[in-house]
């Protein structure tokens, strides 16, 4: 209730303070006649003028402290995929044209509003058409536009196009609310046929596998994504209930899961996740991280609740897709690791076969 | 077609008859009654709905996880102890983006700088049917209230995201909001797409039609340029929205499977099967890339009339102006259409 009272009061300062100011302006129009016309003259323009510039400089300086306080050049550089600095590149050289773009622009808009600002006695130039300069600033971003557009493309065919002569790793992705689950595809290295509709709780056939399949047989379902070093994988995505969407933004990769339907993504991961913590970027950010969670855990030590762990870095498949409740918290770690330490890894999994409980 | 129309003196067209309180505010034919009406239901009403929405999102960003007393008090059951419900959260943001795409920058915009403008600027007396432009107005206004009124149900709003991608949308198993708050975003959508469907039409026959003497296409301002093919635009890719509705308010009632297959949820299958999401995200596309030029030409049109008019000059370019914005409106439809077979 109490709140209720404080913002009621407010409103009526608010208008109080709306209202005196009212009356203020109408007892100035009465007293100063000669200064109340609409018509702007030149003090109203220069100062208009010099504001149009000033904000000009404005933007200029708020751009470089940016840029000093929170550049971090390049843009992207750590990604840990082969196929990633092909993504960070594109989006390099989107950004520094936007860039440089937007710069000289605006120092047009501005600049130009400040220089031809209303004066007495000056006449407006008439200038109605030019052909050529229109044409030519049609063209020149046209032109560039395509280019840009046509790198992209490249770019995504490129990345799309799974190479099957290289034997890449067949591992699926499954989604549901809201957790993932990985299906490594075994020995064969060819996933057993699936549908929801053969999901049986009771017997832990969790992802709908086709008990029958003989390709089934060794699949593995884990819920830790582990990815061997310098080896192409080739993702198939699934949903059990609603849109998702695979984003593995350390690998630059991002595909929807649709219920339904099976989408694929292939990508070879190049850096494992013990170099990624030792590089000297991720090193910074995690001290960073830790200071704040310090911080933090201080607070909490003092309200006598429990201290924050300190943070490790660790791969991350996220949801990308609002997908319901605790979409914020659907992710799944992944680990990059040497193919000694996976193959140690995927022995110690249960496989399909194996983990379905036998019918009473 | 004609360049203008006759106005004969003796059927007394634009003077209106004795008014009363009813007819002159409320159910008023007039173009500038009717832009008012829509300036204070679209853009003030909804826009500050809208902002408010925002800045709930916000505080919550700035703030995560503490308890904050006026999400209690906005928020009641939704914020137990001041904390925001993830749930709300989702339908803060669906909420949001709804009214401002839709109520405040297409109905809102559109809505009050069409109706005023078009004929002042064009010298007619008033748009071509008044009468459709009332009705136009009062389907918006009904739009509006079931959409807020949506707000206050039970299970929550519709929070599945301003694009309501089914299945979320479509399954209440998935989602508290795609329930009865879902139903009622719906039905709001489909009279929201009638009432811009109504008025587009009359913005349309209002500039081939009703132009004055002399007023020829390329003499029109930019302003009205920009109205008429923003018209245009809605009046082609509204209606597939309004089939995207139509057909996930099927699926969600009567068992269909346009958009849905193979879903397992919450310990169940459900039976529907043979649909794809992917069409509901191409029908809702269809309209989701025009809607941007819809937002975006009127603002362009009275930009470069209030520039040039200030700047005692007349439009630098006017027929390329007319040009790119009609490229700008068709360009990326038709071609962009014609790539994706391409590449399909």
């Amino acid at each position: 209730m109490s709140t209720f009272f404080t913002i009621l009061i407010l409103f009526f300062v608010v208008t109080a303070i709306w209202q005196i100011v009212k009356i203020y302006d109408l007892t100035q129009v009465s007293t100063v006649a000669k200064d109340s016309s609409q018509i702007a003259n030149d003090k109203d323009n220069k100062v208009n003028g010099y504001l149009m510039l000033g904000f000009l400089i404005f933007i200029y300086v708020i751009t470089i402290i940016c840029f000093i306080r929170y550049g971090d050049f390049p843009l992207m550089s750590n990604s840990a995929s082969v196929h990633g600095s092909k993504i960070d590149d594109l989006m390099m050289v989107s950004m520094v044209l936007i860039f440089f773009v937007q710069t000289v622009t605006q120092f047009f808009l501005y600049y130009f509003a400040y220089k031809y600002k209303g004066q007495k006695g000056r006449k407006a130039f008439f200038y109605s058409d030019n052909h050529k300069l229109e044409f030519l600033w049609t063209i020149i971003p046209a032109i560039v536009l395509t280019v840009l557009i046509t790198y992209g493309l490249l770019t995504w065919s490129d990345i799309m196009n799974v190479d099957q002569d290289e034997d890449p790793i067949v591992i699926e992705l499954y989604a549901q609310q809201f957790n993932w689950k990985a299906r490594y595809s075994g020995e064969d290295n060819a996933l057993g046929k699936a549908n929801v509709r053969l999901i049986d709780i009771d017997r832990a056939n969790i992802l709908g596998l086709d008990e029958f399949d003989p390709n089934a047989q060794d699949d593995i379902i884990t819920t830790e994504l582990h990815l061997p070093v310098g080896k192409p994988v080739l993702f198939k995505m699934r949903s059990q209930d609603v849109l998702h969407s695979a984003y593995m933004p350390h690998f630059r990769a991002q595909m929807n899961c649709v219920p339904g339907m099976i989408t694929q993504f292939g990508f070879t991961p190049s850096v494992t996740t013990a170099e990624m913590r030792e590089t000297p970027e991720m090193i910074e950010k995690i001290l960073n991280i830790n200071n704040i969670r310090a911080e933090k855990s201080k607070e909490l030590q003092e309200k006598g609740e429990e201290v924050l762990d300190p943070y490790e870095f660790d791969y991350l498949l996220l949801c990308n897709k609002i997908c319901g409740k605790s979409h914020y918290n659907m992710q799944m770690k992944i680990v990059v690791e040497t193919q000694e330490e996976f193959d140690k890894w995927i022995n110690q999994q249960t496989k399909f076969k194996n983990s379905l409980i036998a019918q009473k | 077609m004609s360049e203008y129309i006759e106005i004969d003196p003796n059927e007394d067209h634009g003077h209106h008859h004795k008014e009363t309180f009813i007819t002159k505010y409320i159910f008023s034919q007039d173009h500038k009654m009717i832009a008012k009406q829509y300036l204070i239901t679209g853009v003030l009403f909804m826009g500050v709905i809208g902002i408010l929405m925002s800045l709930l999102m916000r505080l919550q960003i700035a703030w995560p996880e503490e308890p904050n007393i006026i999400f209690e008090f906005f928020l009641g059951k939704w914020a137990p102890d001041g904390v925001m419900d993830a749930d709300i959260y989702l339908a803060l943001v669906t909420m949001h983006g709804t009214i401002m795409v839709f109520f405040v920058l297409t109905a809102g915009l559109s809505g009050t700088f069409s109706n005023l403008l078009i004929p002042l600027q064009l010298g007619a007396r008033d748009m071509a049917s008044g009468f459709l432009n009332m009705v136009s107005f009062w389907l918006f206004f009904l739009s509006t209230v079931i959409m807020v009124a949506s707000i206050f149900v039970e299970a929550g709003p519709a929070a599945a995201g301003w694009t309501i991608y089914p299945p979320l949308s479509a399954v209440e198993l998935a989602q508290g909001g795609s329930g009865l708050g879902m139903t009622l975003w719906l039905v709001s959508m489909a009279i929201f797409i009638a009432s811009s469907l109504l008025g587009s039409l009359n913005y349309i026959v209002t500039v081939i039609n009703l132009r004055t003497k002399g007023m020829t296409l390329t003499r029109m301002p930019l302003t009205i340029w920009a109205f008429f093919v923003t018209a245009i635009i809605g009046v082609i890719s509204f209606p597939v929205l309004l089939s995207a509705a139509l057909l996930l308010i099927m699926d969600r009632s009567f068992g269909t499977s346009f958009f849905l297959s193979d879903i397992f949820i919450q310990g169940e299958v459900l039976h529907y099967q043979g649909g794809s999401p992917v069409l509901f995200e191409h029908l809702f596309w269809f309209l989701g890339h025009p809607e941007v030029y819809i937002v975006l030409l009127p603002a362009l049109g009275i930009a470069s009339e209030v520039i040039a008019t200030n700047s005692r000059k007349p439009i630098f370019g006017y027929k390329a102006m007319i040009l790119s914005i009609l490229a700008i409106a068709f360009y990326p439809q038709l071609f962009g259409d014609i790539i994706c077979l391409f590449l399909e």
